[in-house]
């Protein structure tokens, strides 16, 4: 007993000098530290603006999903000479960090990868495309990934993004603020074809619930208008997204009698984008409830003699890349079609399943869609994202079916 | 038998020569990486230049001697049982504070060994230099052998990195990580026309490991090679000399007879 | 709910792209040392799948709620290495007294574990990777276990992979000076400009 006193106590003995003299070493070196972390980021900053004065600039903390700080630049002068935004943003080796320099025009000075732990031979891929963002406004740049390089760049891509929204502000929530004072954020319903409107969006407030709909209308290459409704399908105008040119405006106002009239009653005869838009609108409208419903939505009603016989459900998953949207019709309580509407799917890998068609028709002729095996309709390349877009259609039909079975399709 | 021999016996040539023989055994004869293959992980991961293989080289020196000190100085402290885990405290302690005076004073050379500083606790070498050789002697005795493992250490690390780092930049540059006040390169060839960029990547590194012990394999079969001659060789004088021996002493007792 | 893209990634991710063994050089001793037979190979790669699993776990449970809020972040080393010597030492008794068959398979293995510098290399990774920050500390968990998890797969992958090519190699005539770790260093290379090419799937 004395004898495993005694072991403790030494050990106890050796952790507590070893803890001392780590103390120690920790307080005389601290300050150095930090400042070699400083000195470290400062050379960052002089690599985007050489003339900035260290001693001498502002850094605030931004509450925002990829950057976190804000650096306002200024020379010795005391003049202002932009800002530095600095971003996180997720790869596969870890966490890029990502500074982007943008002047007093608005326009990227540079953008610098700072700290990664990317391959090596594949962050150089990247690094030699940054150039391209230099001296460029938002907007300007086009995404372009380098190939085998993706993911790295992506990272980069978002952080850039942020960037551009936050200096640009994003003119698509602005245009949803003009209506409705409470709009919060927005998201995308889906993506639609054939009709004068390419896509439907969902208005929010703060708490998440649904203001109203918003349907995006290309007037022209230069000129987007909003057709906005709320929710009880009151129209609510035409917004244009960014600033639009005269003739665009003029078509917007021709319309500012009708605020406030339920959209069915409205009988345009401008014979232009708008009318078509409100025309292709008017009998989604009539048959359609829309339930929101975490993914699933309730989207078109069939009728026959007062009774449903059909009900098209539209659900949005995450595919292998990004969002995908499928248009599932129930009718008869059977599966009776299904569509993929969207898809960000790569055209090499995940699209040629979409294209194919064979899944799409196993999940319809299944008993239980969920019983199919996903990999048969995959097998040219098991392991790729490939696999992952099929169970993303899997679970379209499968969350549509489950939601219909709860609500009973009525 | 008191009389000097002529040829001496080479297996007992190798007299050991006290301290100076602590401290130079790491550089070829136990080298850590090229005979013991100890800390491998280092030697591939930090030896894309010869640089960064001679500061981690240096972290280690500091580690190493300092370990070995103090585990030499608490050896008839700590009993038997708990000798493991009181010496990883002790490595883990100086890999901490080293790790600290890094990043203080040699910012650079921090960044750039990263992970493989607080990794240095877990080479085996300085493990295995506590418990095989500091352990069980004196505290002078442990500094110089510490300090020589460690240098071989260095030297292996510094050999592997110029190597890569010509064959991948064609020039070997000092004063980039570590805290000098000149930034220079010392060697300058041709080589960066062939861009092998694979030698500072992954690959590089193994197959240059490889290559170099292959070398020290060859050298080291071709000493036992001519030792093994040479002791074949004393051998014969030996068992001549005997025959010598004999037959003079069969001849004298032939002349005492007749 | 963070997308499930993200384990997917981080698995490819540690346990291909960026291999344990042939790109981040961790737990080279043992790839060199153990891997002579596939059998061997496997016990090993087993412990140390386990070993690697729970000192996350715990590695980030002890980062996040003790080191971080008192602010000694840099006694990590020493506590991490503490966790993991005295863990593989709690392993090694509870096999011992609970299995007898799984202490004969992974038992001459665990007392190596401790100085296998690949358990604290992904435990070091894992929390300067900041997943707590990036995902919250849940989640970060998740990401972090799974992480561990690819590069255990990893690690098993490339052990059993050049333990077959080392049974061969013994096979084969090689110069003398060669033999033995030479030869596999150079295979080892060929291997890894093998994994190279994998950087291309992200």
């Amino acid at each position: 007993m004395f004898d495993k006193i005694k072991i403790a106590g030494i050990l106890l003995v050796v952790g507590m000098v070893a803890g001392l003299a780590i103390v120690g070493v920790h307080t005389l070196t601290e300050d150095r530290i930090e400042e070699n972390r400083l000195a470290m980021q400062y050379e960052d900053y002089v690599s985007i603006f050489p003339d900035m004065d260290l001693t001498n600039y502002e850094e605030k903390a931004l509450d925002q999903d990829v950057l976190t700080t804000r650096i306002t630049a200024y020379d010795s002068d005391g003049d202002f000479l932009g800002y530095i935004f600095i971003g996180e943003s997720a790869s596969y080796g870890g966490t890029n960090r990502v500074l982007v320099g943008v002047d007093s025009d608005g326009r990227i000075v540079k953008v610098i990868l700072s700290q990664t732990q990317d391959t090596a031979n594949i962050v150089q891929n990247v690094i030699d495309i940054l150039d391209k963002f230099e001296g460029q406004a938002f907007g300007e740049v086009d995404y372009d990934a380098p190939s085998g390089a993706t993911q790295s760049y992506d990272s980069i891509w978002r952080v850039v993004d942020a960037v551009s929204l936050m200096i640009e502000g994003d003119p698509t929530q602005e245009a949803f603020e003009s209506v409705f004072e409470d709009a919060d954020s927005y998201d995308v319903l889906f993506d639609h074809e054939d009709l004068a409107f390419v896509e439907e969006f969902n208005i929010r407030d703060a708490d998440g619930t649904i203001l109203g709909y918003a349907y995006e209308i290309d007037v022209d290459d230069e000129n987007t208008v909003f057709l906005v409704v709320d929710q009880d399908d009151v129209f609510k105008g035409f917004v244009p997204k960014d600033a639009v040119d005269d003739e665009t405006q003029a078509m917007i106002e021709a319309y500012d009698d009708h605020i406030d009239t339920p959209l069915v009653d409205i009988d345009p005869d401008t014979g232009d984008i708008l009318e078509d838009a409100i025309n292709d609108l008017k009998p989604l409208v009539e048959t359609t409830t829309r339930v929101d419903y975490d993914i699933v939505v309730r989207y078109k009603d069939y009728i026959e003699d007062d009774e449903v016989v059909g009900v098209t459900y539209i659900v949005r998953t995450d595919g292998y890349n990004a969002r995908m949207i499928g248009e599932v019709t129930i009718v008869d309580d059977e599966l009776f079609s299904f569509v993929i509407r969207s898809h960000n799917e790569s055209a090499d890998w995940g699209a040629i399943i979409i294209d194919d068609g064979d899944l799409q028709e196993a999940l319809i002729d299944a008993d239980n869609p969920e019983d199919v095996d996903v990999k048969e309709y995959t097998t040219f390349d098991a392991t790729s994202g490939a696999t992952q877009t099929g169970e993303a259609m899997q679970r379209i039909v499968v969350a549509a079916l489950e939601y219909h079975n709860e609500e009973g399709g009525q | 038998m008191a009389e000097k021999k002529v040829a001496k016996n080479p297996m007992k040539k190798k007299k050991k020569n006290g301290r100076l023989d602590i401290l130079t055994k790491g550089f070829i004869r136990e080298n850590p990486i090229f005979i013991f293959l100890l800390g491998m992980c280092p030697a591939l991961a930090v030896t894309s230049t010869m640089e960064t293989g001679l500061g981690m080289g240096l972290l280690v020196i500091l580690v190493l001697t300092g370990s070995n000190v103090v585990v030499s100085l608490i050896r008839n402290l700590i009993p038997e049982q708990i000798q493991i885990p009181a010496f990883i405290v002790v490595i883990a302690t100086f890999v901490t504070i080293v790790g600290m005076l890094t990043e203080a004073y040699a910012f650079a050379l921090h960044q750039s060994l990263g992970i493989f500083i607080p990794l240095i606790v877990v080479n085996c070498l300085i493990m295995g230099r506590a418990t095989s050789f500091a352990s069980k002697n004196k505290v002078s005795d442990s500094a110089i052998d510490g300090f020589g493992m460690a240098l071989g250490f260095t030297f292996a690390l510094m050999l592997i990195g110029a190597t890569r780092e010509i064959f991948a930049s064609g020039a070997i540059a000092l004063g980039v990580y570590l805290p000098l006040p000149f930034e220079i390169s010392i060697i300058n060839t041709e080589m960066y026309l062939f861009n092998m960029d694979v030698f500072a990547g992954p690959a590089g590194g193994f197959i240059v490991i490889g290559v170099l012990l292959a070398l020290f394999t060859a050298i080291g079969n071709y000493r036992q090679k001519k030792k093994e001659a040479e002791r074949q060789a004393w051998i014969e004088q030996k068992k001549k000399e005997a025959a010598e021996r004999k037959r003079k002493k069969a001849m004298e007792s032939a002349g005492d007879a007749s | 709910m963070i997308s499930p893209t993200v384990f997917f990634v981080a698995i490819v991710s540690s346990m291909l792209i960026n291999n344990i063994v042939l790109m981040r050089f961790l737990g080279v001793c043992p790839f060199l040392g153990v891997s002579r037979k596939t059998e061997s190979a496997l016990g090993m790669s087993a412990a140390v799948t386990f070993v690697m699993l729970v000192a996350s776990v715990l590695t980030y449970i002890l980062y996040y709620l003790v080191l971080d809020p008192f602010g000694i972040e840099y006694i990590s080393t020493i506590a991490f290495i503490l966790v993991i010597a005295s863990l593989v030492q709690l392993v090694e008794m509870f096999i011992k007294r609970f299995s007898q068959k799984l202490y004969k398979m992974l038992g001459i293995y665990l007392p190596l574990i401790v100085t296998n510098c690949a358990i604290l290399g992904i435990v070091e990774i894992n929390i300067r990777e900041n997943y707590a920050v990036q995902y919250g500390f849940g989640a970060g968990l998740a990401v972090a276990v799974t992480s561990a998890l690819g590069a255990a797969l990893g690690f098993a992958l490339v052990m059993f992979a050049f333990s077959s090519i080392r049974e061969r190699l013994d096979a084969a005539t090689v110069p003398e000076s060669w033999k033995g770790v030479p030869i596999s260093l150079v295979v080892a290379g060929i291997m890894a400009l093998a994994f190279l090419g994998l950087g291309g799937i992200v």
